[in-house]
């Protein structure tokens, strides 16, 4: 204990040095820390968005699975169409829980976010409330009829367009004018960001009559999935994307980018590992006749080796310290990033930093000391006392 | 009074890839506990050679060495840590302090090496000596703000810390004005007397030689002459 407060005093010695190297530590263990924040966050994001849909099962047209999933997740279904028989024969099927259809169109508005952008509509029928019994009004109600020429907005889209429940929207490019019948409360998916109506009058007004997109299914017991996934194969036009499957997919997807992610964090901990080895050695050189005295004086070669062992466990340890720190503060700018770099971004945090993964990364930082440490504490332990204090003459 | 060093035949050869140089050429003397001895020789005479091999910091060539009870020519060289943490204490010409800890951590830093637990108030201990030393008010000070005669009571206070029976005193007074040469050797005598501790000072200062208790005058590495001085 009397050495560590000897060795600690020693790294104040030379103050930028040591200041530089546990700078170095710090940004390595910041990046790591990001990242297994992110591996973890975006994990649940994921889980939780995929939960949210409510269903296990989507029934798309056929297509590229992976544009599939991805749209699917952004809005519930691939932008393929299928027929609405489908759905009539599939609703019969005794292994169904709960099941809803949906259309979902995409209308291009020359006036949104400045620039233009596309909106997204999606056509539902009352069963889609079962499916997802956490949705609740904001404030209006349900449509009026399953024909009427109305909306209901999620919570996002709303407060971004500034409605209010009975307000008049324009659909841009079909010349239509539909009534705000509710505004769904903030769900935390990405349907927060559409516009829904009738299935029936979507289908009418954006011409696509009998037409869906998707039918979200829930069984009633999950194990019979696969079995009903099967049956399902015989539909020619159709595809079964299980949920599981999506969730896979999209960790696929983001893989790649983890992979480059863990390639620099390995050579940020490479890099740090030098920058302390070296830092050390050259501070053993330096006192190189300060620690012949000591030996001089009594002290034995595991002495030395625990007094300069202790002192690359501190610069790691507090290179650890101000590590996580750092990855705390920026874990929002990091999450920004991510979300603008990525092909799919789930809602809520997706840099999820625990009180278990900051510990991990201080044992590892102190890891990281031991290992390099070893090096120039055997050095220092290893000099002999009287050449060692000779070596100033 | 009984005799704390022994050295029989005492050889010393260090060989380095141009020559080989004999530094103690087969010496003999003996020194009684709490005899205050001083090495004179010009430099080059071996005073640094034969201090190093009593203090147990180098290996012996031929001969025998024994050091309170130790015969140090037969010891494995593991041990000699062991040796020098308590039994022989070491002042440089250089002073040698640790700058970045204070007089009194300076002090007690041979304790930190002990084993089986050190000294129990290491801390109190160091204080006390440095009082001894004359040090009281300069317990915080760090050696940047200490004079040179300061500096060199700190490490004569540090090398009494672990008590140890021999001091060994590499030209102390090198670094060191008249007036505080004399001072730091008054303090090495008073330290022997008051602990009843045997001090071997090496120095070419006649003058201040000649207040030990004998004088072992060294010349090529060999022993010239032994003069017992008036003084004692
Ligand atoms: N480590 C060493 N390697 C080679 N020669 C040495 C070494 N130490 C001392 N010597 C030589 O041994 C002789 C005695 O040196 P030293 O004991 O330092 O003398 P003094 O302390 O009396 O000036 C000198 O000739 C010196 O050059
Ligand atoms: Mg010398």
């Amino acid at each position: 204990m009397k050495l560590f407060i000897i060795a600690f005093k020693n790294l104040k010695r030379k103050k930028t040095r040591s200041v530089l190297t546990i700078g170095g530590v710090a940004i390595a263990v910041a990046v790591l820390v990001s990242l297994l924040g992110f591996n973890a966050g975006y994990q649940i994001a994921l889980n939780n968005d995929v939960d949210k849909m409510g269903y296990q099962v989507l029934v798309t047209a056929k297509g590229c699975p992976y544009e599939a999933a991805t749209l699917m997740l952004k809005g519930g279904g691939g932008l393929r169409f299928m027929e609405e028989e489908v759905f009539d024969r599939i609703v019969q099927d005794e292994r169904i829980d709960k099941i809803t259809p949906q259309l979902i169109n995409t209308v291009f508005d020359a006036d949104k976010d400045g620039g233009g952008g596309f909106t997204m509509f999606m056509g539902i029928e009352k069963s889609y409330l079962t499916l997802k019994p956490w949705t609740e009004f904001k404030e209006g109600e349900w449509f009026s009829d399953e024909n009427a020429d109305e909306v209901i907005i999620g919570y996002e889209a709303a407060e971004l367009e500034q409605r209010r429940a009975g307000d008049k929207i324009f659909i841009p490019g079909i010349d239509k004018v539909l009534t705000v019948s509710g505004i769904f409360e903030r769900t935390g998916t990405q349907d927060d960001g559409v516009i829904m109506l009738p299935l029936k009058t979507a289908q009418r007004i954006f011409d696509l009559e009998k037409k869906l997109t998707g039918i979200g299914i829930k069984l009633k017991d999950m194990t019979e999935l696969p079995a009903f996934e099967e049956d399902l194969y015989d539909e020619a036009s159709i595809q079964v994307i299980s949920m599981a499957q999506v969730k896979g997919t999209i960790m696929n997807l983001i893989s790649t980018a983890q992979i480059l992610v863990t390639s620099v964090a390995f050579i940020a901990i490479i890099v740090a590992i030098f920058g302390v080895v070296n830092t050390i050695l050259m501070s053993v050189f330096e006192r190189t006749q300060e620690i012949g005295v000591m030996k001089a004086i009594g002290a034995s070669k595991l002495d030395v080796f625990s007094l300069i062992w202790y002192e690359t466990i501190l610069i790691c340890g507090l290179g650890g310290i101000v590590g996580s720190i750092i990855a705390i503060l920026a874990g929002n700018s990091v999450e920004f990033f991510v979300k603008k770099l990525l092909p799919y971004a789930p809602e809520g945090n997706l840099v999820h930093i625990t009180s278990g993964l900051l510990l991990l990364s201080l044992v590892g930082a102190i890891v990281l000391g031991l290992v390099s440490g070893i090096y120039p504490a055997y050095r220092a332990s290893s000099m002999r006392p009287i050449e060692a204090i000779r070596s100033g003459e | 009074m009984s005799t704390i060093i022994t050295a029989e035949k005492l050889k010393k050869v260090y060989t380095t890839e141009a020559e080989t140089i004999v530094a103690l050429k087969e010496i003999d003397f003996t020194v009684a506990e709490g005899e205050f001895v001083c090495i004179m020789g010009p430099s080059g005479a071996g005073k640094t050679t034969l201090l190093n091999l009593i203090g147990c910091l180098d290996s012996i060539s031929g001969g025998a060495l024994d050091v309170s009870g130790y015969k140090l020519a037969e010891i494995k060289e593991r041990r000699m840590p062991q040796i020098r943490r308590t039994h022989v204490g070491f002042v440089f010409q250089e002073f040698f302090i640790i700058p970045t800890l204070t007089a009194t951590e300076n002090v007690e830093l041979p304790s930190f090496f002990l084993k089986d637990g050190g000294i129990k108030n290491s801390r109190e201990k160091a204080i006390s000596i440095l009082k001894q030393v004359g040090l009281e008010h300069r317990l915080n000070h760090l050696p940047g703000e200490l004079s040179g005669g300061e500096m060199q009571r700190v490490a004569v206070a540090r090398s009494l810390m672990n008590s140890p029976r021999i001091i060994l005193a590499d030209e102390p007074t090198g670094n060191l004005d008249t007036k505080n040469a004399q001072n730091i050797f008054s303090l090495l005598r008073e330290v022997s007397k008051d602990n009843n501790m045997t001090v071997l000072v090496a120095t070419h200062n006649v003058r201040l030689g000649h207040q030990a208790d004998r004088i072992i005058h060294l010349h090529d590495g060999i022993i010239d002459k032994i003069e017992q001085c008036e003084a004692a």
